[in-house]
């Protein structure tokens, strides 16, 4: 034994997670994946290439997975997500792509030699988890695997085993309670107001007030003078509507990354009522955006979704949709009374929209309002942004690193003897 | 492209602008401290490389033994490598080989591996709850004519749930999903009755419970386990369930309201104690003042409106409401204690209402102090403002009695801030300063002038005191329980 200090011992085994904006892969034991890529794919189809059915061409589709894929203007290649519309694992090859891309070109490994750990949305099914352990033992070949419920793995990334989770990630902002280092399935909320919606927002802040955004590969800017830049656009034609739309939301992306802000407190529809220095964002194009009070409505959308949705044209929201605040209380009111008191004064905030500058202490602030006066609400939040990203990678690959947990894998003989159903009495 | 521009250091206004100076200026060289000897690199990383001293304490530490400069003694065990082999774990039943690194030494010929490698050290951790287990016969002896709307494979699924989740029983009701026993005649199964949690927690124990004392034979066997001695009551739980979420829903008011209740509640038990006690001392003090009957207590006792201020005597209210002595004062609502100084100022040679069953004997100091002390009682005061006979010398009593007085207000607790509360209420009771006392020192005024600071400081204290006591048991009542984790 190298050494027992910690109940640590590194075995070799990877942490994959698959995120609905981008995945994380990398060691068991490290503290940062060391591969992290978005999740979306490329798709040519190479039949509606040449001109076929689109149908019979299920099984000749080119698929590309990576940053550099992404980013070069390619004709006629759509970008898909594997994760369909109930963000659950929607097409299976595009998932089995996304994990190869990880395991074999990003972190070079024979996927035969090392036990996977991976994480699973939180509200995953039992179909789909099935589906994906046939996936690695089948396709893969692993030794040995475990599938996590990412909440869990985020519990146990800040040390604990009974906590309040609250992840707010791209597509949804998850509240689950996790007791005793399992999930509680019933307790599990999701509410659509996260990333993907800040996005949208963003863009439909920047059409309406200035031009619509434009992708960066629509254009070059060429330089005219020394300094001076003119904006040469290129041509689209061929290119797909995913495509473009992927890339122009890559920059209302960035754009929200710089200019978000959260407010203290509940903001007025009023127009004119809190008056907020405006912020300069300059965009790809070289055209600037004078942002003022946009900044904090875009985040007001977590806390007073059916009011501000209002502002951002072309964006919808169904009408019994909870903001964040509501969500995590359905949450807690879920679970069983003993519990309770628990939960509020350990409530763990991650995920990446949670970076938003005053989300957390503001998230704070709306639960003591609206949880029960004799709880007392305490949020924890990683100050690393690193941290609160991976989580949920974290957190897996502290737990495939313990000593006492190498007795919990489901291995490849496992599987040969029961079959994949073994997975729900192995990892609950 | 903004933060690009942030970083660069330029400008937004225009794109003419030129280039800033890319670098930031160079640090300065700040003044580097030496390593000492003996101390780890990283070890001084830590200290911020700007300590002025490291204390003699720290410096203790640096050893001379562990100078990693040298040539490392040879190990009796030879070279020490890493190599990445197999293992196997003992908890498992599959045989699954994973590979991790081993520490070993490297012999004169080939690698020997750690002496322990034969049982993974992590296979212990590997701890099961114990559970109560029926077999065939008992379940339809015992547990069978019971059972209620639980059937036998909805019992098992139960424990096959407890015994992966070691009855962790939120967890259990979470997993819960029994699917419903198949209908007679073949139809859709039977939906089964929805369990609740306690409903769950009541099968297990009630079973765990016969399984355990028939096993035994004897109810006084088992009666030590826990399981026996306090079965499972389903009802307790619900309403303690349900007591608890009223619990957490107390709007501040009603929590705001208990503590009054509390507070006035035990108020009124104090008064009544404080009766009890006052009637007893009654009863003590009727036996002995029959046997004296003194001038000064009867003329004390004959006196109770305050005597007004007379230039030549130092206002000396007799009783001021609030002397502590008895319990009797706290009876009296609060708002008459800080009424009491003002009502001493008052001139008004009214009765002193609030505190009817106040005793003269209570009374710290007499009414009077006979300037002519008779023969053998010493002249001077102390603090205390009791007769005090000092050291063969000359005296003067007016320094003397100054003296006494910062003593007495040194022995405040306190400190300076409330003695400043004392100072506030002599001024108002119109008592000579500090700095002067008395224009005339006899020993009639040092002593009532001494015994009037005495009261008074005493006064403020246990105004103080009561306060204190009163926050003490308010913060008791609003958190009774302590911090059970640590």
């Amino acid at each position: 034994m190298t050494s027992n200090v910690y109940g640590g011992d590194e075995v070799n085994a990877l942490v994959l997670d698959l995120g609905t904006c981008c995945c994380r892969a990398g060691y068991s034991g490290d503290d940062t994946p060391k591969a992290v890529f978005p999740t979306m794919v490329g798709v040519h189809s190479k039949a509606a290439a040449n001109g076929k059915n689109v149908d019979e061409a299920g099984a000749s589709r080119k698929l590309s997975v990576g940053y550099q894929a992404l980013s070069a203007k390619q004709l006629g290649m759509e970008v898909m997500s594997p994760f369909g519309p109930d963000d659950l694992y929607g097409d299976w090859e595009l998932v089995d792509a996304v994990y190869n891309h990880a395991l074999r070109d990003r972190l070079g490994v024979r996927p035969e030699e090392y036990a996977l750990m991976l994480a699973e949305p939180t509200h995953n099914s039992r179909a789909s988890r099935e589906r994906l352990v046939e996936l690695v033992f089948e396709t893969f070949q692993a030794p040995a695997l475990f599938v996590a419920k990412s909440a869990m793995l985020t519990a146990f990334a800040t040390a604990r085993q009974t906590a309040l989770v609250v992840d707010a990630g791209y597509r949804a902002t998850t509240a689950a309670a996790v007791q005793d280092g399992y999930v509680l399935r019933k307790s599990v909320t999701r509410t659509p107001l996260a990333g993907q919606l800040l996005n949208h927002a963003a863009q439909a802040v920047a059409d309406a007030k200035y031009t619509p955004l434009r992708p960066r590969c629509a254009f070059k800017r060429q330089e005219t003078k020394p300094g001076e830049f003119q904006v040469v656009p290129q041509d689209m034609g061929g290119v797909a509507n995913s495509f473009r739309m992927y890339h122009i939301e890559q920059v209302a992306s960035d754009m929200k990354e710089g200019v978000c802000r959260t407010s203290e407190t509940r903001l007025f529809e009023a127009e004119g009522a809190n008056p907020v220095p405006t912020v300069v964002y300059e965009l790809p194009d070289g055209q600037e955006l004078y942002l003022g009070q946009e900044r904090f409505r875009m985040a007001e959308l977590f806390f007073q979704p059916r009011v501000f949705i209002n502002h951002f044209p072309g964006l919808t929201l169904s009408p019994d949709v909870r903001s964040v605040p509501e969500s995590v209380i359905d949450t807690v009111s879920k679970c069983d009374v003993d519990l309770r008191k628990d939960m509020y004064s350990g409530a763990i905030l991650a995920g990446g929209s949670s970076l938003i500058p005053g989300f957390k202490e503001r998230l704070e602030k709306e639960l003591s309002e609206l949880s029960p006066p004799g709880a007392r609400v305490k949020m924890v939040a990683a100050a690393n942004q690193a941290e609160r990203r991976f989580s949920t990678w974290i957190g897996g690959s502290i737990l495939s690193s313990l000593g006492s947990f190498q007795q919990l894998w489901m291995s490849k003989k496992d599987y040969a003897e029961h079959g994949a159903p073994l997975i729900n009495r192995k990892c609950p | 492209m903004a933060d690009v521009k942030d970083i660069l250091g330029m400008g937004r206004s225009g794109p003419a602008q030129e280039k800033e100076d890319k670098a930031p200026a160079p640090k300065e060289k700040k003044e580097k401290m030496k390593r000492p000897e003996g101390m780890s690199r990283e070890a001084f990383a830590l200290l911020g490389g700007s300590h002025p001293i490291i204390s003699s304490q720290l410096a203790s530490t640096f050893s001379k033994k562990n100078d990693m400069l040298k040539k490392p003694k040879p190990s009796t065990k030879g070279l020490i490598t890493y190599q990445y082999r197999p293992f196997k774990n003992q908890a498992r039943t599959d045989g699954l080989e994973l590979f991790h690194w081993l520490k070993c030494s490297k012999g004169a010929n080939g690698v020997i591996r750690e002496p322990d490698d034969s049982e993974y050290p992590y296979a212990k951790y590997n701890k099961k709850v114990q559970l109560y287990k029926y077999n065939n016969e008992e379940y339809d002896s015992l547990i069978r004519p019971e059972s209620g709307n639980w059937t036998r494979e909805e019992t098992d699924y139960l424990y096959d749930l407890c015994e992966q989740f070691d009855l962790r029983w939120h967890v259990i009701y979470d997993r819960y999903e029994w699917p419903g026993r198949p209908s007679a005649g073949g139809g859709p199964p039977v939906p089964p009755p929805v369990r609740s949690l306690e409903d769950l927690k009541e099968r297990y124990y009630g079973v765990a419970r016969k399984l355990l004392v028939s096993r035994q034979g004897r109810e006084a066997a088992v009666a030590n386990n826990l399981i026996v001695k306090s079965p499972f009551n389903k009802q307790v739980e619900q309403d303690r369930k349900r007591a608890l979420a009223a619990l957490l829903a107390r709007t501040p008011q009603q929590v705001s309201e208990e503590h009054a209740v509390l507070a006035e509640a035990r108020a009124i038990e104090e008064k009544r104690k404080a009766e009890a006690n006052a009637a007893r001392r009654a009863a003590a003090a009727a036996a002995a003042t029959t046997a004296t009957a003194t001038t000064t207590t009867a003329a004390a006792a004959a006196a109770p409106p305050p005597r007004t201020t007379s230039p030549s005597q130092p206002g000396r209210p007799a009783a001021p409401p609030g002397v502590p002595a008895a319990a009797p004062a706290v009876a009296a609502p609060m708002g008459a204690a800080p009424m009491g100084p003002g009502a001493a100022a008052a001139v008004a040679p009214r009765a002193l209402s609030p505190a009817p069953t106040m005793m003269m004997t209570d009374l710290r100091h007499p009414a009077d102090y006979e300037s002519a002390p008779p023969p053998g009682m010493p002249s001077l005061f102390d603090a205390e403002v009791k007769p005090f006979k000092p050291k063969p010398g000359v005296y003067l009593r007016g320094a003397h009695t100054q003296a006494m007085a910062a003593q007495q207000a040194a022995a405040m607790t306190g400190g300076s801030r409330a003695f400043k509360a004392v100072e506030a209420t002599l001024t108002e009771l119109q008592c000579p300063a500090a700095l002067y006392g008395p224009r005339v020192m006899t020993r009639s005024t040092s002593g009532a002038w001494l015994a009037l600071r005495s009261e008074v400081i005493s006064l403020h204290e246990t105004r103080r005191n009561l306060a204190n006591r009163l926050n003490a048991d308010d913060r008791a009542v609003r958190r009774p329980e302590k911090r059970r984790r640590p």
